[in-house]
């Protein structure tokens, strides 16, 4: 027979046990959690070299925040006879759909994973072209799972012949 | 012992009707600065222990381990501009955080930290807590009604309908244990202890924590305060240094309750070494006991707090009552004793057994009662899953 109190007790002793239990928070400035592959980031891994410039990702991106601009110089690049003077990204307005990089006829443009890009103006959050070519190359796997097969899993650096369904 | 050194120290320079009055406000003084010391570190102490119960870790970043989080909530706190809602009662709504904080200082007047040491050494003691407590839910009332906010009246006519209810159990748990001691002199009914209350009055030691957590508005019974329901209760309208008021005289008053427990159940300042060590050991163990209620149990409804109070202390205390009396007077028959003169430990330990054996029989005749084992198994469902 159970006494009055019992259960009053029982509550309380599951949350005294939780006492010695380590806490489950992530320090956040010290420690970081690992992103899962396919984590899209605010950040963009662009390859110049598969790049033919025909700003396909302009044209798929649903709010238009891709401005590219190139002209005619034949022979610049691997398979393109265009080189990219502007490849604006508005990241301040960008809603992370990964559809630009969905598009891309050529595995060019992938998602990166990082995510501290805090600034003080919209204007500080437009990546530019050279900060796409500065940026590290470390693509995550959202919409090209194929980088997968090759043991990548977003954190390391793939260089162009690597990033994509296929090699160049 | 330290008293009367200091004592040495000061007539050594000073006349003797000088010392006389400066003793007890050096008494004073020292005991109100530990106060506000503790009542700080509380705060850290409830934050980092409900934190570890909820798997979280806590505040841990002003100083080492967070341990200096207090003092700057009180900084941020004192610094805060200091608001008055226009259509406020103005000066109640400024007297109330001080009526709030005064009688949980003043509470520790009376409480015996040494034998034969208090700040008041007050022959009616017990009264005394019960009256200057009672004080601190006419200010929650002020504090309510003067802010003109309707979830402060809210949290003030809630507070009221609760320490109405709580107080009547209140006392005549307390009751009890002054017919046991034969006192209401706080230091006398520590020396009666010659076995603590809590084994010789189990269930009023029960009712006790119950009725004092309801008096406190602690969780389970912080309806008043009811964050998720009307925003913070009585103290909606307050900010700054008055909050900070309000909010350090729920942890003072929180202590100095504690410490009211473990002079009527506990045994005070016994066994009698070590000085203040026991004395701290024991209230922090039964402050740690309302933080740990408070990491466990949800609010209960309103009906359920007022029904607690009347239909199930208010009835058990007054029995309670009706068998201690009983008990008391047989002893006093057998032992051929004075009225009012404390009872032998072999009487109390005897009147212990049959308590103890009368609590089991009452706590198994109360699970079979179908509400009150529904809300039983409510507090165990309660507590946060195993996840």
């Amino acid at each position: 027979m159970a006494l009055f109190g019992t259960g009053a007790i029982k509550g309380l002793m599951v949350t005294l046990g939780y006492i010695r239990r380590k806490p489950f928070t992530t320090q956040y400035p010290e420690e970081k959690l690992e992103q899962s592959p396919r984590f899209r980031g605010n950040t963009f891994v662009w390859y110049e070299e598969r790049c033919t410039g025909c700003a396909t990702c302009a044209k798929g991106c649903p709010l238009g925040i891709i401005r590219i601009v190139t002209h005619p110089e034949p022979h610049s690049q691997v398979g393109s006879d265009y080189h990219v003077d502007v490849f604006d990204i508005d990241t301040g307005r960008c809603m992370f759909c990964a559809l630009c990089v969905e598009v891309c006829p050529y595995d060019a443009l992938h998602m990166g994973g990082d995510f501290e890009q805090a600034s003080y103006g919209r204007e500080e959050m437009v990546i530019s072209v050279e900060d796409l070519k500065a940026m590290p190359k470390k693509p995550r796997t959202q919409f090209r799972p194929q980088m997968e097969m090759i043991g990548h899993t977003g954190d390391d650096e793939l260089d162009e012949h690597e990033a994509g369904r296929w090699s160049l | 012992m330290i008293a009367d050194l200091t004592r040495g120290i000061l007539e050594s320079f000073l006349p003797i009707g000088v010392v006389d009055i400066l003793m007890p406000l050096l008494g004073i003084f020292i005991v109100v600065n530990v106060l506000l010391g503790s009542a700080i570190m509380l705060t850290y102490a409830e934050r980092r222990l409900v934190a570890r119960m909820q798997n979280r870790i806590g505040p841990n970043r002003v100083g080492p381990f967070g341990l200096l989080q207090g003092a700057a909530d009180l900084l941020k706190l004192v610094t805060k501009e200091d608001l008055t809602p226009r259509a406020a009662d103005r000066p109640v709504f400024l007297l109330a955080p001080v009526l709030f904080f005064a009688p949980a200082i003043a509470l520790f007047a009376v409480v015996p930290f040494f034998r034969g040491w208090a700040v008041a050494d007050l022959d009616a003691g017990i009264v005394y807590v019960i009256a200057v407590t009672s004080v601190s839910s006419l200010a929650a009332f002020a504090a309510g009604w003067a802010s003109n906010n309707k979830y402060s009246l809210y949290g003030a006519v809630r507070g009221v309908a609760q320490l109405v209810s709580y107080e009547v159990p209140l006392i005549l748990a307390v009751t009890s244990v002054i017919l046991l001691s034969g006192s209401l002199n706080l230091q006398k009914i520590v020396e009666a202890q010659g076995i603590p209350f809590i084994l010789v009055q189990p269930i009023g030691f029960l009712i006790m924590l119950v009725a004092v957590t309801a008096e406190l508005n602690r969780t389970p019974f912080d309806i008043n305060e009811a964050e998720s329901e009307i925003v913070a209760g009585f103290h909606t309208e307050y900010t700054g240094t008055k909050f900070a008021l309000i909010y350090g005289a729920e942890y003072v008053a929180a202590l100095g309750w504690s410490a009211v427990i473990v002079t009527l159940f506990l045994g005070g300042w016994k066994p009698d070494i070590g000085g203040l060590i026991w004395f701290g050991l024991k209230t922090s163990a039964v402050v740690f006991l309302f933080f740990w209620f408070r990491g466990t149990w949800p609010r209960v409804r309103i009906d359920q707090m007022l029904a607690l109070a009347w239909k199930l202390l208010f009835p058990l205390a007054t029995i309670n009552i009706l068998v201690t009396a009983a008990e008391v007077l047989a002893a006093q028959a057998l032992f051929s004793l004075e009225p009012g003169e404390a009872l032998p430990v072999i009487a109390l330990a005897v009147i212990a057994v049959v308590n103890i054996g009368l609590t089991v029989a009452v706590l198994a005749l109360l699970s079979r009662v179908p509400g009150l084992a529904r809300f039983d198994t409510q507090l165990a469902a309660s507590a946060p899953a195993r996840g």
